[in-house]
Order: C-alpha cells, then sequence, then structure tokens
C-alpha cells in the first residue's frame, strides 16, 4: 500500500507533534517513519485501511471543533497540534478519544522502535537482558 | 532448530488438487494437534494455512511491530466493536503456520473443574469431566514441556507487586508455561527470541511432518465442499506474494474435514459454506483483559525476567484472575497517557515501570458477522456485572502498586492522568466509569461455534462434529461452550486432542461413509 500524499502529509504532522519533546524529530526521520507506518498497514483489510484513512482525514478538519481555528491540522503549529491531541485524548466524547488513541498506539510501537529511541528510554536489549541471566544463573549453579 | 518442511503456497504458479484421508484448516493450537494426531494414526493428512511460514530464527530476531505485521491477523489492529456501553476491545490472533499458538505469553492453565463441572451438568456435556478430560492435558503437557516459571525468573518489577499484593492479603502463585531453557527476554507474544516457547509450530508440527503430513502456508480455505449433508473437502486460493490478494486455485477432497480457524474464522467458514445454525458465531466469549501501569522510585527494570511469572485465582469466585505481565517497550509505552513532551517523560521512566494486569471470566456477549471482504465484523456486549469485575480488577491491581511503593499509577481508562494514591483510585467501584472508557484487549476468543449437548444447543456435538453436516469436524477454540477464566492455548490443545482421538477411535465408521 502507498499513502496518497495527502495522507503522507497529516501523518508526517502528527507524528511531528506526538513525538516532538526537546525538539521536533529530523525531517529525515520523519520520512523514514512515515514509510514505516505505511509499511505496517501494508498487510491489513482494505476495510481496516479505509476506516483508518478516514479518521486521519476528520483529524485533518478537526482544529476547527477543538481549537476554533480555521486551519487544517498540518497547518497549525507543533505546539497548536500538541494543543490539539492533547483534548483529543482527555476528551469527553469517546470517539474522538478513541480515534486519537488508535493512531497514537500505531505511532508509537513504531517510533519508540528505533534502537536510538530504545537506547534513550534505557533499554539494554533482548539480547543483553537474557545474556545477563544466563550468565547468572550459569555462575549459581556452578556449571 | 531445524526449517519446517512446509508448501508455500504463495510461491505455487498452478493450480493444486489432492486426495487425503484427513483436511485440517488452520495450523495453530487446535489444528496443529488434531494433524499430528492424526498423522501419527497413521491418516493422509493435509494441514492447509492461511498465513505464511516463518521459522523460529527469523520471527526471534525481529522487532515487534515486524512479527506484527506478518504474524499477527491484521497487524495486530483488529477489534470488537462495543454495543452499548461497551468498550471497544483490541481482538488479537494469529495468522502465520502455528497460529496464535506463536504468539502466546507461554501461560499453561488447565480449564478449573468448577468450569467442567458447569459443562457437564449445566450444559449436559458429559464426557467433559475432569477426569476424562485429565488424559488428554497430561498428554499435551508432556508434548510442550509445561513447567513452572522459577522464582528467579520473576523481574523486580514482579517481585514489588507480589509484595504489594501480600500486604493486601492477595496471594500470589508461580505460572506454568510451556517453555524449554527460557532465559527471559519478556517479548514472548513477538516471537521468542531464544526458539524456548514450545509453541505447536515448534512442538507439534514437526512430529507431524515427520509423520507424513503436508503443511501448506499461504492457503485461504474460501469454502467446504460436500455432498448430502456430509462434507467431502474444501477448497480456495493461495495467497499472492506480491499482492497478497488470492489467487491460484485448490482443491482437497478429503473424508474427514476438520475446521481449525481459531473463533473468529471457524464461524465465517462455516456459515460461507452454507451452515447457519443460530449458534454460529454468537455466543462468543473473550475474556476482557486490562493492564495497570505502576511508577516506582527505583530502577525496576519489568524487562529482566519471563514475561508472565505470576498469578492469582484469589478472585476467582469474583470472576477476575490476575496475572503479571510485561512487553516490549516500545509496546509499553504505546500506552502511557500525554503528547509530546508529557509523553516522552512518562516513557523515559520505563526502567522504574512495573506492569500488572488482569482478564475477566466473562459470559458470552460476543459475536461474529460476515462482512464485505475477508475480515468479519466482531461485536461484543459486555454485561453489567463484567463491567464491575473489570473496574474492581483495575482498582485491586492499583491498590497492590500503592501498597509496594509506587509513586504513580496509570489506569487503562481513557483520559485519565497517572494517580497518586490509593484513595485516588476508590472511584472505580464507588462511582465507576463510563465502560466504554475502559482501554481493553482479547488474546482468548472462544466459544463461536459451541459444543452443545444437542442439536438446538450448540454447532457442534460432544465428539466435535459438526451437527448439521457429518464427517466435518472443529478442533479450535470456539467449540469451548463458555469462558474459562484462564488462557486458553492448553485447553484448547486438550479438547482438540480428545476430538482427534475420537476421530481415530471412529476411523472406520467415518471412512466408510465417506464419499
Ligand atoms: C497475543 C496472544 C497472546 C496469548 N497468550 C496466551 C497465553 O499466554 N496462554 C494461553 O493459554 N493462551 C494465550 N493466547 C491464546 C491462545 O493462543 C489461543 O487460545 C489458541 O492459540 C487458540 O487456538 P485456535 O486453534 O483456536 O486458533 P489459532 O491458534 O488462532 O489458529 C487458527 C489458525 O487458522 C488460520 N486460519 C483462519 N482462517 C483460515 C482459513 N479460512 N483458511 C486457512 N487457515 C485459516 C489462522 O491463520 C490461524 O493460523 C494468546 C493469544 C494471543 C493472540
Amino acid at each position: 500500500m502507498t499513502f496518497a500524499p495527502r495522507h503522507r502529509v497529516l501523518l508526517r504532522a502528527l507524528a511531528e507533534a506526538m513525538f516532538s519533546h526537546a525538539a521536533s524529530p529530523s525531517s529525515q526521520r520523519l520520512t523514514a517513519f512515515v514509510d514505516d507506518v505505511d509499511d505496517f498497514l501494508s498487510p491489513v483489510s482494505a476495510f481496516l485501511r479505509f476506516g483508518l484513512l478516514r479518521t486521519l482525514e476528520l483529524l485533518a478538519i478537526l482544529p476547527l471543533f477543538l481549537l476554533g481555528k480555521l486551519a487544517l491540522f498540518n497547518g497549525l503549529s507543533v505546539d497548536d497540534r500538541v494543543r490539539m491531541l492533547t483534548r483529543m485524548e482527555r476528551s469527553a466524547f469517546w470517539p474522538i478519544t478513541l480515534i486519537f488513541i488508535g493512531w497514537k498506539t500505531m505511532l508509537t510501537m513504531l517510533f519508540f522502535e528505533h534502537p536510538d529511541e530504545l537506547r534513550a528510554l534505557g533499554y539494554p536489549g533482548d539480547a543483553p537482558a537474557s545474556l545477563r541471566r544466563c550468565h547468572t544463573r550459569t555462575l549459581g549453579s556452578g556449571q | 532448530m531445524t526449517r519446517l518442511a512446509v508448501t508455500r503456497g504463495r510461491d505455487l504458479g498452478a493450480p493444486l488438487y489432492d486426495r487425503v484421508d484427513v483436511v485440517v484448516v488452520g495450523s495453530g493450537a487446535g489444528g496443529a494437534v488434531a494433524a499430528q494426531k492424526l498423522a501419527r494414526a497413521g491418516h493422509k493428512v493435509c494441514v492447509l494455512e492461511e498465513g505464511g511460514y516463518y521459522a523460529p530464527e527469523e520471527y526471534g530476531s525481529w522487532p515487534p511491530t515486524h512479527t506484527l505485521r506478518r504474524m499477527w491477523r491484521e497487524s495486530g489492529l483488529g477489534v470488537a466493536v462495543g454495543l452499548g456501553d461497551t468498550p471497544v476491545i483490541s481482538v488479537t490472533t494469529g495468522r502465520c503456520v502455528g497460529g496464535s499458538s506463536v504468539l502466546t505469553g507461554g501461560v499453561c492453565f488447565r480449564i478449573p473443574d468448577s468450569v467442567l463441572h458447569t459443562w457437564v451438568e449445566r450444559l449436559g456435556l458429559r464426557a467433559m469431566t475432569p477426569e476424562a478430560l485429565a488424559p488428554h492435558f497430561e498428554a499435551v503437557e508432556q508434548a510442550v514441556h509445561v513447567e513452572e516459571v522459577p522464582v528467579s525468573m520473576r523481574s523486580r518489577a514482579t517481585e514489588l507487586l507480589v509484595e504489594g499484593a501480600a500486604k493486601l492479603g492477595i496471594p500470589m502463585k508461580s505460572l506454568r508455561r510451556n517453555t524449554r531453557h527460557c532465559y527471559g527476554a519478556s517479548r514472548c507474544n513477538f516471537g521468542c527470541p531464544q526458539g524456548a516457547k514450545q509453541s505447536v509450530d515448534i512442538a507439534y508440527l514437526p512430529d507431524a511432518v515427520a509423520d507424513g503430513a503436508r503443511i501448506v502456508s499461504d492457503a485461504l480455505v474460501e469454502s467446504i465442499d460436500h455432498a448430502g449433508g456430509q462434507a467431502t473437502g474444501v477448497r480456495g486460493r493461495f495467497i499472492d506474494h506480491e499482492t497478497r490478494k488470492p489467487r491460484v486455485p485448490f482443491e482437497i477432497r478429503a473424508k474427514v474435514v476438520i475446521i481449525a480457524c481459531g473463533s473468529i474464522h471457524t464461524p465465517v467458514l462455516l456459515r460461507q459454506s452454507g451452515l447457519h445454525g443460530k449458534h454460529v458465531g454468537r455466543g462468543m466469549t473473550l475474556h476482557p483483559a486490562f493492564r495497570v501501569n505502576a511508577l516506582f522510585d527505583e530502577a525496576v527494570q519489568g524487562w529482566d525476567g519471563a514475561m508472565q511469572s505470576v498469578y492469582s485465582d484469589h478472585f476467582h469466585k469474583d470472576g477476575l484472575t490476575l496475572v503479571g505481565v510485561y512487553s516490549p517497550p516500545n509496546v509499553l509505552a504505546a500506552a502511557f497517557p500525554g503528547v509530546g513532551k508529557e509523553h516522552r517523560e512518562l516513557a523515559e521512566r520505563l526502567p522504574r515501570m512495573a506492569i500488572f494486569g488482569g482478564m475477566v471470566h466473562d459470559d458470552g456477549g460476543g459475536s461474529v458477522r460476515r462482512w464485505i471482504g475477508r475480515e468479519p465484523v466482531t461485536t461484543y456486549r459486555m454485561v453489567e456485572r463484567d463491567k464491575k469485575r473489570l473496574f474492581f480488577g483495575m482498582q485491586t491491581v492499583a491498590k497492590m502498586a500503592f501498597a509496594a511503593g509506587a509513586r504513580q499509577v496509570i489506569l487503562p481508562i481513557f483520559g485519565t492522568m497517572p494517580f497518586k494514591s490509593a484513595s485516588e483510585v476508590e472511584f472505580l467501584t464507588s462511582r465507576p466509569p463510563a465502560g466504554r472508557l475502559a482501554e481493553c484487549m482479547a488474546f482468548h476468543p472462544l466459544g463461536s461455534a459451541r459444543m452443545g449437548a444437542s442439536e438446538g444447543d450448540g454447532v457442534v456435538g460432544p465428539t466435535g462434529e459438526v451437527w448439521a453436516m457429518s464427517n466435518l469436524f472443529v478442533c479450535d477454540g470456539s467449540v469451548l461452550p463458555t469462558s474459562i477464566g484462564v488462557n486458553s492455548q492448553l485447553p484448547v490443545m486438550a479438547v482438540a486432542d480428545k476430538i482427534a482421538t475420537g476421530i481415530c477411535d471412529d476411523w472406520s465408521r467415518l471412512a466408510g461413509r465417506a464419499r
């Protein structure tokens, strides 16, 4: 599957806001990330893909309703996008929350899988954890 | 480890026609056990699996999202739509050789005696006594190497929550899992990196192949052939490697047809084949599950140990099982609230985060309906009692965490931020939130083609044979007539072993009447 250009723009804007902290992710990283999302969704059924893309399009016009701004989501500043997404997450109208949580779950899993991000979270990786444990047990049993 | 000899349907350019004794549709927990048993008895067996084949060395080296996209149905994004005040529940299943068995946390339980007594006494399934099932449980436990998780495999995160539970008078027990030489990497659901988990692609299918069974991957069965009320085979198409669409046709004639597509897809195939009984696709149970994150001052390194090592059946009578759990960091981070900086700050506290979960022994409020395209629509209506159980479970785990010294607790409830004390989570039982605000998941869909003592009570009879069609059997989680309150892999395998044993014992009659 390949996203239409308008979906790529929206996803990029979404990822940039979701993962901005000290600084926004680099432009290269965002491009590669959108490709990853595209690839991740390639095996899903046409129906699910259709539904997900419609929710992305809905997100594009939500600034009007959530921030009172006549602009598309990707036209907002990063701070405004963060503000809008925070409102979505805490919205009393649960379908809005659900749309955000659906995308957030998928994007977060993909974003934080990058080795640099995992390291930044303090994760030592699968192998070291296993080997540490194996090593400790071998020493303990005197083998 | 050796690569399993699998015929890859995606590589077959020409239609395939074959004639066998038994065709098994689906290579997961139920299908693999049935295939192995029947092949061992000397029957010519063909297993058809919609998903692809990946060797343990391959899937064990992939990052989690690679496994999700290749081996989980719908990349793990499938849901049951909540009806009424019911959460939207993430429902996950496998689509690969080995089925969901490859994705389990390895947790192994027998069906509790109290559940079996209900089946016998209330549902009239007299052959489902604990004594009658015991030899089948023993056989599968031996085959998949069920062992108790040693205390040394508990992460510090788990130990802390066990301490917290003890302070509240909730005893914890060690889980049993189907592992061999597990070092603990806490990513069982995404393919064991050590080949330690004895999923059916490792423990059953190689034996089936050694006994002459043929396994064909990328083979989507689209209908069951029948004549005169009797199953005669199946037909479908191989999934194309490039387009991922069904393409080259196949047709397999068989004396006995076994459907083992799992609880979501078995009813779809039955309906596609003209079997529209009132129980087909209805009454499905899910074991709605939740996860609570707890933040401690000390580093608890939840990833450093077995992904699942302890559980509590203290609330068994209240329909709740509590289970220790962990996941790869990127999967856990997905559940933290906040956006941008706020989310990042929580994610960076991951080494100090412990996780514990639970699942509800639920009523059958689920149904599966065919829909445009391959995937069905799954809906679920949670009864009031189960909602109470769900929120009580979250509260109990939160209290365990605070008793263990947690600074903050993140509840799986939309729109909430971390809670800072046990008193702050009292609302879960005093003024429970709307059910649809809960973040739930389900790994054990069961009962969508339930076993019944008579034709009016279920889709299959006590032997697993479909009431409405002879020589057609169902051998997967969909036959379990009620939820069981414990993880379902071993129960599915034991019931499959029982059904397959029955087919072997009754072979001359079944083969004699085959067309
Ligand atoms: C993430 C996860 C974690 C779990 N953890 C645990 C655990 O720790 N302990 C536990 O006891 N249980 C666990 N379970 C549950 C357990 O895996 C299932 O209960 C069990 O595997 C169900 O067996 P089954 O045979 O019914 O279906 P499955 O194992 O799902 O097998 C069904 C197979 O049929 C195939 N199929 C479907 N339709 C067709 C078709 N039309 N043509 C061809 N093939 C088809 C599917 O692709 C699939 O491979 C977990 C499940 C998941 C998803």
